[in-house]
């Protein structure tokens, strides 16, 4: 129980803290924490399938794939 | 305790999908407003997800033990609901899709004004 | 009951899709597959058997005790439903598509692969959208609609339709999640997904704040995607930013699922009349705006853009009246008005492919240059604003008609006045484009458009023309088919 609070703690936490970065790249980096925290809680929710989707998609594509976003634009917000 | 897990989690789904709002919103960026949509999605997954859940249940996966051990009808006493996960599964990818076009969007119109800022790209037309 | 050919409406598209993806960079393979399988996307509609089709073949079944769902009998499989209204819809969606990959692949050097499979992948959303009896397989598809016609309009390759698009998607992806949560909600609530099922089920439930939080969020959902009030300069942006041809594709699509999803919502929540009067209100308003913001503009393509919005607002009056008549003069309406805001649309693409431009300033006096393209034009112009021989008058008269039957009067004269602004702000465009004195056109002094007209183009305009006239002409045996369609749909509820 203690653990899914820690894990929402977290989801919460690093969706406005990426939201609030100037720097892009750090951005994308703390919203693969926000995936992970996810893909977690799925699994703690009982949704095994769900979680191992969630846990490439969310922190290691769609991350990766704004990665490549901030690489090919700028990296701080102007 | 279990049933407090239940109703936070679906706090935190509305808290994502406000926040995703926000973003969307009143975020100049257009990396953040991507961001925003993306947490839209997650939220909505999220509440999916959590309707699905069983307080003290197991995960809906059959294997071949429980029939050799003949305990399959508890297993479906005792599973999770898994539809809405199937749901979810389909709107993770769906999402993905969505995120990788309005990313590759995002690019080809920094190429042309060398500017992420929305203001900056919808300057000119107001209508 | 069980007809074969149902799914390869949805499944041959995407087949389609997928092997012209890989097509890509083989100009000629990209040409015959694309017209080849244009032939079997027009034929399988008209060949397919009336029916339901359900995957897996899974039945009904009685509900099992336990589930705790308060239905005597729920369906287990993906049903696809095909009836007469599927038909003609999923018919007019391929007419129009056709013309869309032809013009491409008869204009265009080289042929894109790629676009056309975001064409293919475009109907199959669509014509899942029309036939699914399941609603989350409408929402899935309905995505796969909103990247697919971003994906159509980014084709063009200018900055504009990137930016068109990413509006389109940013919204979208919003007006999905407003979708999705309100299928989760009903979902929560009955535990079924079948849209059937789910009218049993709701039916005399729908006063919990939970079913009444779904219905706004699905009726969100409608809204953006048939561009109504909210949305309708997002909806016009996409329109004016695409290629003619494809803003014609796009304009049919849209008022195709308007009608479709206008239809799940009605059968839902039929008897809840406060959804018929939010829908009603904001299809008037979006009417109003449409037909007024098409008279100010100065760019040919964005006030027949706004004519269109306004047009699909007039479909939406009808449907959420919710009433027989109301329901088949508005799916009537739909069909013509998609027919002959797409002849419109074409008219002006060549206008755009000759002049390079459609802004009012810059055009003018090409009458003498083009003769049959103005008298093809006028055409269009009397259809979309209900003038007596053409279609829309028909559809026009009936919705007017409906919605004095239906105990509003005052909806038939804003259905009047709409559709006079109509009529004014496309004459506008008309005058200045063809009639007005102008040297700037003879300064860029292109001669395609005084002689050489593509075939296809100038074939599908003269086609669409003679459609529009027949039905006017002749609205029976269409009108009749989707009053009873409207007919038995009310029963149901």
């Amino acid at each position: 129980m203690i653990i899914e609070i820690a894990i929402l703690f977290v989801i919460v936490a690093s969706s406005i803290l990426a939201l609030v970065q100037r720097d892009l790249m750090r951005a994308v980096i703390i919203i693969g924490f926000q995936g992970l925290g996810l893909a977690l809680l799925y699994q703690r929710l009982l949704a095994a399938d769900v979680a191992i989707t969630q846990a490439i998609l969310g922190s290691a594509l769609i991350p990766g794939l704004m990665a490549i976003t901030v690489l090919k634009t700028r990296r701080y917000q102007e | 305790m279990n049933v407090d897990v239940q109703l936070w989690s679906f706090v935190v789904a509305g808290l994502l999908v406000i926040i995703g709002l926000y973003a969307i919103a009143f975020m100049d960026n257009l990396v953040k407003k991507i961001i925003g949509v993306m947490l839209v999605g997650d939220g909505v997954n999220l509440v999916l997800i959590t309707e699905g859940f069983k307080p003290g249940g197991i995960v809906p996966i059959i294997s071949e033990k429980l029939f050799s051990s003949g305990a399959v009808g508890d297993f479906a006493n005792d599973a999770a609901y898994s539809l809405p996960f199937a749901l979810v599964l389909t709107n993770i990818v769906i999402g993905a899709s969505t995120l990788a076009v309005l990313l590759g969007i995002s690019i080809k119109l920094y190429q042309h004004y060398r500017s992420l800022s929305v203001a900056h790209i919808f300057q000119e037309d107001d209508a | 009951m069980n007809s074969e050919l149902i799914p390869l409406m949805v499944v041959f598209p995407l087949i389609s899709a997928i092997l012209l993806n890989l097509m890509h960079g083989k100009d000629r393979a990209v040409r015959v597959y694309g017209t080849l399988a244009m032939v079997v996307v027009i034929a399988v509609p008209l060949l397919a058997v009336y029916g339901n089709h359900l995957f897996g073949a899974h039945p009904a079944i009685d509900t099992p005790a336990e589930t705790g769902i308060a239905l005597g009998r729920i369906n287990l499989a993906i049903e696809y439903s095909f009836g007469f209204l599927q038909r003609a819809l999923i018919f007019l969606l391929a007419a129009i598509a056709t013309f869309a990959v032809l013009s491409h692949t008869s204009n265009e050097k080289r042929a894109s692969g790629v676009y056309l499979s975001m064409v293919m992948l475009s109907i199959a959303a669509v014509s899942a959208v029309v036939m699914a009896n399941d609603i989350f397989n409408m929402f899935v598809f309905l995505e796969i609609l909103t990247i697919s016609q971003a994906a159509m309009v980014v084709a063009k390759g200018d900055i504009g339709g990137y930016k068109a698009a990413l509006k389109y998607l940013i919204f979208g992806g919003v007006a999905g999640g407003a979708i999705l949560l309100g299928i989760a909600l009903l979902l929560g609530t009955f535990g079924v997904l079948n849209i059937t099922d789910l009218g049993n089920a709701l039916s005399g439930n729908t006063k919990s704040p939970i079913v009444l939080t779904a219905v706004g969020l699905l009726v969100i959902g409608w809204l953006f995607e048939s561009g109504l009030f909210p949305f309708h300069t997002i909806k016009s942006h996409i329109y004016s930013s695409a290629k003619a041809d494809v803003a014609a594709l796009l304009q049919t699509e849209t008022k195709i699922v308007l009608v479709a999803i206008a239809i799940i919502l009605l059968r839902l929540f039929g008897g809840l009349s406060n959804m018929s009067a939010v829908m009603v209100g904001l299809s008037v308003i979006t009417l109003a705006f449409g037909s007024v913001m098409a008279l100010v503009q100065t760019d040919f393509r964005r006030l027949l853009a706004f004519a269109a919005v306004g047009q699909a607002g007039l479909v939406g009056i009808g449907l959420s009246l919710g009433t027989p008549d109301g329901i088949a003069a508005s799916i009537f309406h739909a069909v013509n008005d998609a027919l002959a805001m797409s002849l419109l649309f074409v008219t002006v693409f060549v206008i755009y492919e000759g002049a390079k431009t459609t802004e009012f300033s810059r055009l003018g006096g090409l009458l003498t240059k083009a003769p049959r393209l103005a008298f093809l034009q006028i055409i269009g112009i009397m259809a979309v604003s209900g003038v007596p021989p053409f279609n829309a008058y028909q559809s026009e008269y009936r919705l007017i008609g409906a919605a004095f039957q239906a105990g509003y009067p005052e909806l038939g004269v804003v259905i009047i006045l709409g559709t006079i602004v109509t009529f004014v702000a496309l004459m506008k465009g008309f005058f200045l484009t063809f009639l007005k004195e102008s040297t700037a056109v003879a300064a860029i002094g292109r001669p395609q458009l005084s002689n050489a007209l593509p075939l296809v183009t100038f074939a599908t305009m003269v086609i669409l023309a003679l459609v529009c006239l027949g039905i006017g002409l002749h609205p029976g045996p269409l009108y009749d088919r989707f009053a009873d369609v409207a007919i038995t749909l009310t029963m149901g509820v």
